[in-house]
């Protein structure tokens, strides 16, 4: 199947193609960013008592007095050298801390994906069937609650409920994977917990509209003149052909996700992308901020191929184009 | 509303009292109203009615896919058996490996999300334990058997790679997988251009006479049932209001509806640009049903009577043409097609 593959390569291509000005786009927009935002980056950095002098010295030593758009173009040839600069504060290399705060963000994200899909499909599943039951009333009436709840209220209630009044997962702080797996689970719960929430009533409410729209299919009509075993239609004839709308609000959510939520990282400290970015922002830490947004605009360009080959794997008659 | 059919060789199908009811926010729709049925082992019978007089309704409360929200009453015996004795899950699949079902349809009947052969050997592969590669032969065994070319190449493509009239084969050779007692056909025809529909119902005549299955062809086109099938019924309004041999129905209608549908077929002996002949009025309103004949109201030579009670069953000759008015065309008190107005007293 040669020639599948080539035509997957070329349409994977051509979407990498299309991230392109996007990445500039919002890579020299960030450079200009600090040019608008009140205070200086030298400023912030020398702190307060900086004298006129200090000031100009580190502005010409660091670049910042030249305009945005060289020191843009000097960000660029950089970045094709593969280096993304240092952090302006710590000197730490930008891609090390990147990677080290996307593995972090990545990790609650995938966690509190799969945690809700795990719990809102076979919710879905099983009164999209019993539609008007007494599970589907109550479910109908739970998701929309929960949907309403902003965030910033989740991780309060969440936050005290687990924190302070079960003692069972700590308030704050983290724990990286690689170097205590079980501590940080106990980290990894409650932001994953606080980010489920919301997406498991979403896609509780995506996916059973979309089942109920597929049981009324004649396809399952005939399935059921088959006699086949209800289980068996659910699997074969209802859940695949529901997948791709699930598909699409999966990679929607999921591209925010991994963009980092800054309000649960920052409630509960945890060192991912939102908390991070947020940091770098109101420092004027331009070589951070750029690193993180050319990582969020491969991420979303990224998860979009990936949305396309899935619709494409799961519909025989998309053709990857 | 009619006598019993012929018994040749046992019935197959056995339908009495059959009613269907919805609880709707205007009231109780009853869509079926004590229907009767007999079909024997081998034969074919045309169930011809109009829109909404509940023949797929009819097809559907027998199997026992009704949507949930439908109330069934009535007995069905299917081969000696009561499905009353078997529970709903029991009966759909004992239904389900002895009917094959063609549906209206075939551009949604076929799930386009798998492989045409995985779906015509499901069921096969379900009730007789097969194993993937003898579903396999199974499948593009019955392809060849539908007229599909290449079946072999076939099997692995899916339902959007097929026209509309390959798919309806393909629809057939899966209602053909378990080796049915009966094939019903609802409106199998009807969403396919002209020549088409003669080769498809070429080719279900064909397998029901090499396989000697009992068919039920689901119409509302009283041309397709004409040649093909054994038998006719009626429906109207919910109920079945004329049934009997083929030949009988199209040359000795009874029933003033089915004079009408008849007299209503497009003729090509007919000149040119000849006004095509219609019944005035609409179907009966099934959230309000008269307690008498429901075409009453739409009927030329319609009584007091017709309107305030139901006629009784009425049989000719063996019993083998049964109807149910009270003013049947060729009887005395009824001229035949004489035109008049619903409110005329024709006596």
């Amino acid at each position: 199947m040669r020639s599948v593959r080539s035509t997957y390569l070329r349409a994977i291509g051509m979407r990498l193609l299309a991230g392109v000005p996007v990445f500039f786009l919002v890579t020299f927009a960030a450079t200009a960013l600090s040019d608008l935002m009140p205070g200086s980056a030298a400023q912030t950095i020398l702190g307060d008592s900086a004298t006129p002098e200090q000031i100009a010295l580190l502005n010409a030593q660091y670049g910042y007095d030249r305009p945005a758009w060289e020191r843009y173009l000097g960000w660029l040839g950089k970045l094709l050298q593969g280096d993304l600069g240092k952090t302006a504060y710590s000197q730490q290399s930008v891609a090390g801390l990147l990677l080290n705060r996307a593995a972090t963000t990545f990790e609650i994200a995938l966690l509190a994906m799969f945690v809700a899909l795990l719990i809102a499909v076979p919710l879905a599943l099983f009164t999209a069937t019993r539609p008007g039951g007494i599970t589907d009333t109550v479910l109908r009436a739970v998701s929309s609650t929960l949907l309403s709840i902003p965030i910033f209220v989740t991780v309060v209630i969440l936050g005290f409920l687990f924190a302070i009044v079960l003692r069972w997962l700590p308030a704050t702080g983290w724990m990286p994977l690689a170097q205590d797996p079980i501590g940080n689970l106990g980290f990894v719960a409650l932001p994953a917990m606080c980010l489920a929430v919301g997406q498991t009533a979403y896609f509780y409410r995506v996916s059973r509209s979309e089942f109920v729209a597929t049981l009324q299919e004649d396809f399952v009509l005939v399935a059921r003149a088959k006699g086949l075993p209800a289980s068996y239609i659910l699997l074969r004839h209802v859940l695949r052909p529901s997948l791709p709308q699930v598909l699409t609000v999966f990679g929607l959510s999921m591209t925010h996700l991994l963009g980092g939520s800054f309000i649960v990282e920052s409630y509960f400290a945890v060192p991912g992308i939102g908390w991070t970015v947020l940091g770098a922002v109101k420092d004027h830490d331009i070589p951070t901020v750029q690193g993180i947004l050319s990582l969020t605009v491969l991420v979303f360009v990224l998860m979009f191929i990936v949305v396309d080959i899935g619709y494409a794997l799961i519909d025989p008659r998309v053709e990857a184009t | 509303m009619t006598g019993p059919g012929p018994s040749i060789g046992g019935n197959l199908l056995q339908v009495e009292g059959l009613s269907c009811e919805f609880d709707g926010s205007r009231g109780v729709a009853r869509v079926l109203q004590d229907v009767r049925l007999t079909l024997g082992k081998s034969m074919t019978l045309g169930l011809v009615g109009e829109s909404g007089s509940g023949k797929s309704m009819l097809i559907k409360s027998i199997l026992g896919i009704a949507p949930r929200t439908a109330r069934v009453t009535g007995r069905v015996v299917f081969d000696g058996v009561d499905l009353a004795t078997l529970k709903e899950r029991e009966r759909r699949k004992f239904l389900g490996r002895r009917v094959g079902m063609v549906f209206q349809n075939p551009m949604t009947s076929l799930n386009p999300f798998v492989q045409v052969g995985r779906q015509i050997e499901e069921a096969a592969r379900y009730y007789f334990k097969l194993s993937k590669d003898q579903g396999r032969s199974l499948a593009i065994e019955l392809m060849a058997t539908v007229g599909l070319p290449d079946p072999e190449d076939c099997y692995g493509q899916y339902p959007h790679q097929f026209s509309g009239g390959m798919k309806q084969r393909i629809m057939i050779a899966t209602a053909l997988a378990c080796k049915p007692d009966l094939l019903i056909a609802d409106e199998a025809t009807t969403a396919l251009d002209v020549t088409v529909q003669k080769q498809i119902l070429d080719l279900l005549q064909t397998i029901q006479q090499e396989r000697q299955m009992s068919m039920i062809l689901v119409t509302h086109n009283l041309g397709i049932v004409a040649g093909r099938t054994d038998e006719v019924a009626v429906m109207y309004g919910g109920r079945i209001v004329e049934r009997g041999p083929t030949e009988a129905i199209f040359h000795h209608p009874r029933h003033r509806y089915t004079e009408a549908l008849i007299a209503a077929i497009p003729r090509t002996d007919q000149p040119a640009h000849t006004r095509l002949r219609t019944i005035p009025g609409r179907p009966p309103d099934i959230l309000r049903p008269i307690p008498g004949c429901p075409f009453a109201p739409r009927c030329p030579v319609a009584e007091p009577r017709c309107v305030e009670s139901m006629p009784p069953a009425t049989s000719d000759g063996d019993g083998r043409h049964g109807y149910a008015c009270h003013v049947p065309v060729g009887a005395a008190s009824g001229g035949t097609g004489t035109p008049g107005l619903a409110s005329t007293d024709a006596r």
